[in-house]
């Protein structure tokens, strides 16, 4: 370990050299982007540059205000239980097939929709209907999540988009993303993107210390290591939560009493200083404050007086089982706390690695969506936590948190962001509010 | 029935804009776009009555956290208007020895605007009440500094980016130009701010290219042309004012000369009209410098250099003199020094500047003091009647695009 750490410390000395240059230029054409990772390249559509490649019908600004992506515009019906949305002329997949409403309705009824909020959806001439049984009022920027991204196949069975880069080829565990030459968001500066896999965080660390690779990860619990080595880095909001969910079919977990028990014993703020070196933030709140601006009003604190009293009013309580990722340390660590917290209050807590059934799960889900309601349907959704869809409102959004946290059921410990270290040459490459990249702005500073 | 339609435009009816076209004259505008006036009013009314739907009429106690970007010196207005309001709803205000319900609102923020929250407790019950607050705005401030002296002002700001603009007199009317992306749009000056006359949408078939880049140029019988990769749109000749589009590689206008801008890109192919007698590599920008028997040419490069030609010999200049050179510059025609002046961008961190140069021989003499803009610069051009330059300006806290008019002050 030690001698990882000063491995890690020695390359990003290195990265102490890539000063960025010193006068603001217009950005420059050509070169290609290294990007390494550590899944496999072929996993890059679950990447971060996925919206690269594909384009949803909607998508946020800044502001997280929704924006027209491929659909230009759109109006609702029938209280929000029918949407209309006219697409974009003009535009081509990027095996030259046009894009048309029957290719958005083929492209969202191809994908397991069990979780969409529409029952039906169908062409009407070049607008899009979506139809649903109950009010949809977030419909539009709901659909600016990448699971709603358009695509399709071409005939040789490849996925593609309508964005700026297109798949060209794969070898070697790495894969390549050209430029789109007539994107009609227009062409990237740079010539192609390369995303090579496999790659462990010490080899990616050292690449890009020597120059072989422009961006590369770094995980939450090294973010602190990266800033104090003064690394080039892209941080996000914080947009990934861990979070505790019980299995409500378990036995273990019926009680309502043992739940808020648990939930009381929870000490965020030692998984917060001591495994995330205060990265990110405690929550109590499903979504991030900077979304919604009220997380602040769950209480985070944890109160073992309050959990002992109600752990004394069980009983015989049942042991719990704790399902967290064995392939996933970090959440290893999160649940061997969360069990000695437990202790702490006098409930039994066994963690598991492996398994398919348990009394709760370590969970982890991300926000993608920069939309208050469509968030809180995205990440209930993620963490399959069965809840109607709320309102449009930020009111309604936390007076329905309120009414599902209120059950324990779902106990949520962390929000941390989403970071990568980049290289010298590379300029004004930013990172959307979910953590990935939307913008093909980027260029490099020596168009190689 | 909710409708979301972007492509609407506004069309009104120019009536006086070319009242006294013949007395036409360009010149930066004093007036400037004035940031909304904030109130709490409206917020606090609106949360005292959520909160006395919790509570009901009686006293309470009342504490406000603030965190937001409310300035603290708000504060006490803030809570003087809150507890107006909940009197108004029958809560009153007291001591904490006296109150059954404790009221703690904290002014907070999130991704839209402000939020403020009210959290009211009676006995171990806490509810919550929720009010969302408009984004404050934030206003220029004038800089300036000692001996030749950049002046900035402020002549608008809009959510969407600005290419280009222009400030025209015609008699007593002041009006402005604002090249879009997609529009060009006339305001009338009211005294205080612009108000739209009419926005004309850029028509085009292919995809601009990103870094998109255009400027506004004179036109020989009409208003104005407004010059985008591969488009031209130019200003009727006669009331009611129309802009009419169409697909052209005819070069821009550039100082003396016209230059073909390549127009899947952003930057000048290098080819000029008439032509200056050598060869030019691709560029960014260009200036000219005007001498006795010559011009002296400066060329932003693509390839990152500085470089002087002067129709004979073209030199890269050092970087000594030019290394921290931004990729745009204007020329600034005035009555100071030798008459013209360089103004040259370079950038901070995330703050760029602008310095203005005279080069009496070929190396670049710093003659004034740096004018910094909190923000990047994104665009530069020389004003339509050249005596200031242009800067357009991404605002990058408040998310808006700033025209902003750069003059010369002469030593005092």
């Amino acid at each position: 370990m030690k001698r990882t750490a000063f491995l890690l410390l020695a390359i990003s000395s290195v990265l102490l050299l890539l000063a960025p240059a010193d006068a603001r230029t217009r950005p420059r054409q050509g070169g290609t982007l290294r990007v390494e990772m550590r899944g496999d390249a072929s996993q890059w559509m679950n990447s971060t540059v996925r919206m690269l490649v594909f384009d949803s019908l909607t998508q946020f600004d800044d502001s997280g205000q929704v924006q027209p992506g491929l659909a230009t515009r759109w109006d609702s019906q029938s209280d929000d239980r029918r949407w209309q949305l006219w697409l974009r002329p003009d535009v081509r997949f990027h095996d030259g097939t046009p894009l048309s409403a029957a290719t958005v309705v083929q492209s969202l009824t191809a994908q397991d929709c069990s979780g969409c909020p529409w029952q039906s959806i169908h062409v009407a001439g070049d607008s899009v209907v979506f139809e649903s049984e109950t009010p949809a009022p977030n419909l539009p920027a709901i659909l600016a999540n990448s699971r709603y991204a358009i695509a399709r196949r071409d005939e040789n069975g490849n996925v593609v988009g309508t964005g700026p880069f297109r798949f060209s080829a794969m070898t070697n565990g790495s894969v390549t993303l050209s430029a789109v030459e007539d994107s009609w968001r227009a062409r990237p500066y740079v010539n192609a993107i390369e995303v090579r896999g496999g790659r462990s965080l010490r080899d990616q660390w050292m690449d890009v210390g020597g120059g072989r690779a422009d961006i590369v990860e770094v995980p939450a619990e090294l973010l602190r290591r990266a800033q104090q080595d003064h690394m080039s880095l892209l941080v996000s909001r914080d947009v990934d939560l861990i979070a505790l969910v019980f299995d409500e079919k378990d036995p273990a977990s019926q009680d309502a009493r043992l739940r808020e028990a648990l939930a009381l014993s929870v000490d965020r703020a030692s998984l917060f200083n001591v495994i995330f070196q205060k990265q990110g933030e405690t929550t109590a709140s499903l979504l991030p404050n900077w979304l919604t601006g009220y997380s602040f009003a769950f209480n985070a604190a944890p109160n073992l007086a309050r959990a002992k009293e109600l752990r004394s009013q069980l009983d015989r309580p049942s042991e719990l089982t704790l399902l967290a990722d064995g392939a996933d340390p970090v959440l290893q660590l999160i649940a061997e706390r969360l069990a000695l917290n437990a202790h702490d209050a006098g409930i039994s807590v066994r963690t598991l690695a492996s398994g398919s059934r348990s009394s709760l799960r370590l969970s982890r889900a991300h926000v993608e969506e920069p939309d208050v309601a469509a968030a809180f349907v995205d990440a209930t959704g993620q963490l399959s936590v069965k809840e109607r869809a709320p309102g449009d409102d930020v009111s309604a959004v936390f007076h329905q948190e309120q009414e599902l946290l209120a059950k324990h059921t779902l106990i949520p410990l962390l929000y941390t962001p989403r970071a990568f270290a980049c290289s010298g040459r590379v300029h004004d490459l930013v990172l959307g509010s979910d953590g990935s990249f939307h913008n093909a702005d980027f260029w490099l500073e020596d168009g190689k | 029935m909710s409708t979301s339609d972007y492509n609407s435009r506004q069309e009104m009816t120019c009536k006086k804009l070319l009242v006294g076209l013949l007395l036409l004259c360009f010149g930066a505008a004093v007036s400037s776009a004035a940031a909304p006036e904030t109130t709490w009013a409206a917020a606090s009314a609106r949360l005292a009555k959520e909160i006395a739907n919790i509570s009901g009429p009686g006293t309470a106690t009342l504490t406000i956290r603030n965190q937001s970007g409310i300035p603290n010196d708000e504060l006490p207005a803030i809570r003087r208007g809150i507890e107006a309001q909940l009197r108004v709803n029958g809560i009153q205000v007291r001591s904490a020895e006296t109150s059954a319900t404790t009221i703690a609102i904290t002014l907070s923020e999130n991704l839209q605007g402000g939020l403020w929250v009210a959290e009211v407790t009676q006995g171990s019950d806490t509810k919550v009440a929720l009010v969302p607050v408009p984004r404050t705005g934030s206003a220029a401030v004038l800089a300036s500094g000692p001996s030749m002296t950049l002046k900035k002002t402020l002549i608008y700001s809009q959510p969407s980016p600005i290419l280009d603009f222009a400030t025209i007199h015609a008699g007593s009317d002041t009006h402005l130009v604002v090249l879009g992306g997609s529009n060009v749009s006339l305001y009338r000056s009211t005294g205080s701010k612009y108000e739209l006359e009419q926005a004309f949408p850029i028509v085009h078939s292919r995809p601009f290219p990103r870094d998109l880049r255009g400027r506004l140029a004179i036109g020989r019988d009409h208003l104005f042309d407004a010059y985008l990769p591969g488009v031209i749109c130019s200003s009727s000749p006669s009331t009611p004012i129309n802009v009419a589009c169409h697909e052209s590689d005819d070069p821009w206008p550039l100082g003396s000369q016209k230059a073909l801008f390549n127009a899947a890109r952003n930057y000048f192919t290098g080819a000029l009209l008439p032509g200056i007698g050598k060869p030019v590599t691709p560029f960014f920008t260009a200036a000219d410098l005007p001498r006795a028997n010559y011009t002296l040419w400066i060329f932003t490069s693509t390839d990152g250099t500085v470089r002087e030609s002067d129709g004979v010999n073209e030199r890269r200049t050092t970087t000594a003199s030019t290394g921290d050179w931004g990729s745009d510059l204007a020329a600034v025609h005035d009555a100071c020094g030798l008459g013209t002046q360089l103004l040259v961008t370079t950038a901070g961190d995330g703050a760029d500047s602008l310095r203005a140069y005279e080069l009496p021989d070929r190396e670049p003499v710093l003659v004034s003091a740096v004018l910094s803009f909190d923000n990047p610069i994104v665009a530069l051009w020389t004003s339509m009647d050249g005596t200031n330059a242009n800067a357009m300006v991404h605002n990058l806290a408040g998310g808006r695009y700033e025209a902003y008019s750069v003059s010369i002050a002469c030593n005092q």
